[in-house]
């Protein structure tokens, strides 16, 4: 039983990490522009961050320490602070970003605007995390979110040229109107959402949290291979209803509005009640692990007393970073900036930031006087190698995209 | 002069990265610029009516599930509404524009009714869906048509 509620983790990290506002945006966005012709670049998400969450689990199971802890340690605290810094604003963005997504999704559900839904909705995050049980955030959230499969049954409903949609996802190339740094600018903004660091940060923080022996590895392989690429699925049937049903009318989307009717007409009422859970299920769970990576991250570094399962009085630092995370966060969604644009420039950020964080784990994981006999692979090690020149790639290239694209317009 | 400590370099750096990322957002910024020449001008058309038809067929979808019973109220109410702000935010965008030739003014000419038949029916579309009317929601779905096949048309016309 203990293992299954394990798994669940996995799960939640899955649907609330790749499926957050950031995914549903970049991957509705996508699928409208190029069809499925950035496919490879989720992908190629999945596999980085199956290999980064597997190395940053293991490192926490063996070592009983999270990310940030590390990171001071191999990098030195001047550079670390500034990885902190970096880390944190991003992640910091991303809270925005998904305040305000649950809120939009109330809007959706209610025709109240999404701005006087921010308040409650930060106060709710804020009081899950005060007094619901980690166990039950998950196993409520986790589940809810697999709402989100009626996409793929839309897709199903669709009965789509299966053929076509495989053409395009195995032949890519810069659709025909788009130029190709336009295509690689959304190339990179769907690789940032997908691996996202917030995910790790949550994961590996959770992971010691939760005292995982070494004896919990065989879980963290089965949470990081199944749960995540069950996100990747959902991301890439999102992007294809999109394809289908936008693509041929010359729909661009814009709003999370529009993210949700392949659903609606595919399948009607039911999807659209389901897609509706779902997108609030999976932007809470993602407010929900940004917050808490807030106070994880900082407090780490610092080496205060953290943990959502410790005592709010023994962690009080701890609560105090995540609740004026929150609230500065609440605020900048209250600004009324577009939410949609806020998610698009922090998933391409935070694919320009991952090297930051990436790093330090690839060297901890490969350190054997510190690993022991769970030190990479040969294989694991040249696959994490491999990415980690991916990144520098898509780190050094997403300023210069993202000027010459103006943001991807 | 003294050595500032680390807390004020980190500071700096702080300071020194936070106005290299407003600079940089503000470089993704789209001002709407003048249009010097047609060719400009009938790029900023081109755009606008691409932005307008994108609005009109989102509407279209919208007000064929309330033909078929398929949505709620309040969703649609969103869907339309956001669309109708989309068009005519597009088209208050391009009437902003000053024509730089008559060759110009005969373009804001035919593409300016075009906006408005778009937006008036998505405004009719709207108001029924905020009260929840589908049925009267359904029937704005073939001004709607109309509208894209128009708008397709222009954008067809001018590549």
């Amino acid at each position: 039983m203990k293992k299954l509620l394990g798994v669940t983790l996995g799960i939640l990290t899955a649907v609330g990490g790749f499926l957050d506002i950031g995914d549903i945006v970049t991957a509705s966005v996508t699928g409208a522009r190029f069809r499925m012709s950035l496919a490879w670049a989720v992908l190629l998400g999945v596999i980085g961050i199956v290999i980064f969450a597997e190395m940053a689990g293991r490192v926490a199971t063996v070592s009983h320490r999270p990310v940030f802890d590390l990171v001071r340690e191999r990098v030195g605290a001047r550079l670390g602070l500034a990885n902190l810094l970096a880390s944190y604003f991003i992640n910091f963005l991303t809270l925005a970003a998904e305040v305000a997504g649950v809120s939009l999704a109330l809007q959706l559900a209610s025709d109240v605007n999404y701005l006087l839904w921010i308040p409650l909705v930060t106060f709710l995050v804020w009081i899950v995390i005060w007094r619901v049980k980690f166990e039950t955030m998950e196993q409520v959230f986790g589940l809810a979110g697999l709402a989100l499969i009626v996409m793929a049954v839309a897709l199903w409903q669709l009965h789509p040229d299966w053929s076509s949609l495989w053409h395009s996802a195995s032949h890519p190339e810069v659709t025909s109107g788009e130029g190709a740094p336009t295509y690689f600018y959304f190339g990179i903004a769907l690789f940032g959402a997908t691996m996202t660091p917030y995910e790790v940060f949550f994961f590996s923080s959770g992971a010691v949290e939760e005292h995982w022996q070494r004896s919990d590895l065989i879980l963290n392989r089965a949470n990081v291979y199944l749960g995540f690429p069950l996100g990747g699925a959902l991301t890439l049937s999102l992007m294809a209803i999109s394809a289908v049903v936008f693509a041929p009318m010359n729909i661009t989307v814009e709003h999370l509005s529009q993210a949700a009717l392949p659903t609606v007409v595919a399948v009607g009422k039911i999807g659209l009640a389901l897609i509706l859970i779902g997108f609030f299920a999976a932007t809470f769970s993602a407010a929900l692990e940004t917050a808490l990576s807030s106070g994880y991250t900082i407090s780490q570094y610092f080496g205060w007393q953290w943990g959502k399962l410790v005592r709010p009085k023994e962690a009080a630092r701890f609560h105090v970073v995540v609740l004026v995370s929150l609230i500065g966060a609440a605020l900048l969604a209250l600004t009324a900036i577009d939410p949609v644009k806020l998610t698009e420039y922090t998933v391409v950020l935070a694919a320009a930031a991952l090297p930051l964080t990436y790093f330090p784990i690839l060297v901890v994981a490969n350190d054997p006087d510190f690993m022991g006999d769970k030190v990479n692979s040969r294989l694991s090690n040249a696959l994490a190698t491999g990415y980690m020149g991916i990144l520098v790639v898509v780190s050094v290239a997403t300023i210069p995209l993202m000027i010459a694209t103006k943001g991807g317009a | 002069m003294t050595e500032p400590g680390p807390p004020a370099v980190a500071v700096r750096r702080l300071v020194v990265a936070a106005t290299a990322l407003g600079v940089l957002l503000a470089a993704c910024v789209q001002p709407v610029g003048p249009a010097r020449t047609f060719d400009s001008y009938e790029h900023k058309a081109k755009d606008t009516a691409e932005t307008a038809l994108s609005a009109v067929q989102t509407g279209r979808l919208g007000a064929q599930a309330a033909k078929r019973d398929d949505t709620f109220a309040p969703y649609l109410a969103v869907l339309v509404s956001e669309a109708e702000d989309e068009a005519s935010s597009a088209q208050t965008t391009f009437d902003s524009v000053q024509p730089p030739n008559d060759k110009s003014d005969n373009l804001r000419d035919n593409l300016d009714p075009l906006l408005t038949r778009a937006v008036d029916a998505l405004s009719q579309a709207r108001i029924a869906a905020r009260r929840a009317d589908f049925d009267e929601v359904a029937k704005q779905e073939p001004k709607l048509a109309k509208s894209a096949r128009e708008l397709d048309r222009f954008v067809e016309a001018h590549p």
